[in-house]
């Protein structure tokens, strides 16, 4: 069975999840272009996993649609070419590491040649060339998530999907499995990274989604969130409307409540600016910080005015109906 | 095909459980014990008529397959991996569910991997206590064969049960009540004997009716049947009813509806385990 190598890798529209009361996934949309290393985050039960698991059909969705390669989510010939890790990973432990491969060799369709030739690779691939006959038994957990990372790839997948793969590396481990991911982007192969290790997301996602509550709260390209163009956040008090519509004009203003601002600034020197642009309009200007320097910053504080009420959803939302 | 794979994954793993290896071993002893039984007793009554002899035998025979059923239905029920809740709970189903497969071929594999080693601990376990028996005495059942495919098809509806618990119970509950089920359907045997006794209608009918419900006895009743001696059936048939055993063949629809039954437990497995998450 063939699947369309055009279009994007993976879609989900107003994707839902409910069990019994609880909400655990608020209408997920999102679009994973081919060839793109997609960073999919959030804090503790967000609905990450909940949303993997309807992507790789082991849940079912309570409404929404979704595409897997083109095909709708739940066809299970989408999965040929999809490669999956998961989170809460557990392999058959009486089979050597070779054996597991070679089952889901079998129920991908791999012949037994193509097996022959794929499994040392990809075994080499994760550093476990030397384990290949070892019982999964005997692996240590950072060796059982490696065998994971291997069997994800093992089917020379079109589609990636890792659901927190370096949870249980050590530095050399999770850098291993950074430069595996920069080998699958460069040959193109798509990449869907749930994890919470925001420094390794910030070095090998090129776009990111971040949920919260079961919602995307925030989606773009890394540089964009991290801010490549200095943030500043104000708080001031006084200020009138027809200032406040000239500070609108020369500067950008990306957030503004009652009494608090964020601004965007074409470079660092500009806070001098506005600060005097301020004073000399007659505001009181309570406080003035530099924001989001990392991309843990901007999680941190996207996450918490989420979960305080402040974020207004309404610029994601539009900026993807628009899309 | 994901059956094929499930299959003989299934299989693979029961080679290499220490529960199966474990049964496998007290099988073994439960045979050695039943040929030193068998053999003290021909020493005894070897001096008695011929057909006390045979008799004394072909009792041995049916205690001994008796034990064999209860011990056919436990294995079946305890083939590991046979609760897919408790292995989608503990993670290790979603990658391979993540694969192009159905759920409905996972559920086909185990239950094909775990008939086929049913069908060897039947084959063998029959073998082994016809065998004895017929070395000490010559006496070997007119119908063991169809006396071992009753117990194998018993062997399956306690296999289809697990199976179909397992799709939404986890280990130890799914486990528990298919044994719970077969001492009800015992109870219900016990029933209808004591029914048939004492000419009790109403008690014969909640005895049939256990066996539709839980096919198991009735299947072990009509296993004794064709491992009796003709003479043993006769004089059976003259008490009106023994407990455990039974006089008269079992009844053609009542094999047909164990097959059915079969059939019918493990579509509903597949039903539920295909709508829940993994």
């Amino acid at each position: 069975m063939s699947i369309t190598s055009s279009g994007a890798a993976l879609t989900a529209s107003e994707l839902r999840k409910v069990y019994g009361a609880k909400i655990a996934l608020h209408e997920l949309t999102l679009e994973v272009p081919r060839g793109e290393v997609f960073g999919f985050l959030g804090p503790n039960g967000a609905g990450k996993t909940t949303s993997v698991k309807i992507l790789t059909g082991l849940a079912r969705p309570s409404g929404g649609h979704g595409t897997l390669l083109g095909r709708p989510l739940g066809d299970i010939d989408a999965r040929l070419k999809v490669g999956f890790l998961p989170e809460l990973f557990r392999f058959q432990d009486w089979l050597s590491a070779e054996e597991l491969l070679r089952l889901h060799g079998d129920l991908c369709h791999m012949d037994r040649s193509s097996q022959a030739q794929r499994i040392p690779e990809v075994l080499e691939l994760v550093g476990l060339g030397q384990a290949a006959r070892q019982r999964i038994g005997t692996f240590s957990k950072g060796m059982q998530q490696r065998l994971g990372l291997a069997q994800a790839l093992l089917n020379w997948p079109e589609l990636v999907i890792l659901d927190e793969p370096t949870s249980a590396l050590d530095p050399l481990g999770r850098r291993d499995v950074r430069i595996i991911i920069q080998r699958l982007k460069a040959q193109g192969v798509t990449v869907f990274l749930n994890s919470h290790l925001l420094s390794e997301v910030e070095m090998t996602c090129d776009r990111v989604a971040i949920v919260s509550r079961g919602r995307v709260i925030e989606e773009g390209r890394v540089e964009d969130l991290v801010g490549a163009q200095p943030r500043l956040e104000l708080r001031v008090e006084g200020l009138d409307e027809p200032s406040a519509a000239l500070l609108a004009e020369r500067w950008a203003v990306s957030e503004r409540s009652a009494s608090r601002l964020v601004i965007a600034l074409a470079e660092p020197r500009d806070a001098a600016e506005v600060a005097r642009f301020l004073v000399a309009r007659g505001a009181d200007l309570l406080e003035m910080k530099p924001l989001h320097a990392t991309l843990e910053d901007r999680f941190v504080e996207l996450v918490e005015r989420e979960e305080d009420g402040s974020l207004d959803l309404r610029p994601v939302n539009a900026a993807r109906s628009v899309a | 095909m994901a059956v094929w794979t499930f299959a003989l994954l299934t299989l693979r793993e029961a080679s290499r459980n220490r529960i199966i290896a474990l049964a496998g071993g007290l099988t073994a002893v439960f045979v050695m014990l039943m040929a030193w039984g068998v053999h003290k007793l021909d020493l005894a009554t070897a001096a008695n008529s011929a057909l006390e002899h045979a008799v004394g035998m072909a009792a041995i025979d049916l205690l001994a397959f008796f034990v064999a059923s209860f011990m056919i239905a436990v294995l079946a029920v305890f083939i590991p991996g046979a609760s897919s809740r408790s292995d989608a709970d503990s993670g290790l189903l979603q990658g391979l569910l993540a694969r192009p497969v159905r759920r409905i071929e996972l559920l086909a594999g185990k239950w094909l991997g775990s008939a086929v080693l049913l069908l060897l601990y039947v084959v063998l376990l029959s073998i082994a206590i016809a065998g004895v028996v017929w070395l000490a005495s010559g006496y070997l059942p007119a119908q063991l064969l169809g006396a071992s495919a009753l117990l194998l098809l018993e062997g399956l509806v306690m296999l289809t049960l697990r199976l179909l618990f397992g799709a939404f119970l986890g280990s130890l509950p799914s486990g528990i009540l298919p044994l719970m089920l077969y001492g009800l359907a015992w109870m219900g045997g016990l029933v209808e004997t004591v029914g048939q006794q004492l000419n009790v209608s109403s008690l014969v009918t909640a005895g049939i009716v256990s066996s539709l419900l839980v096919p198991t006895d009735i299947l072990w009743r009509g296993a004794s049947y064709f491992l009796e001696p003709a003479n043993v059936a006769i004089a059976l048939q003259a008490t009106r009813g023994v407990p455990f055993l039974s006089s008269s063949p079992i009844a053609t629809p009542m094999v047909g509806w164990a097959l059915l039954y079969v059939i019918v437990l493990f579509f509903a497995g597949a039903a539920i385990m295909s709508r829940r998450d993994v």
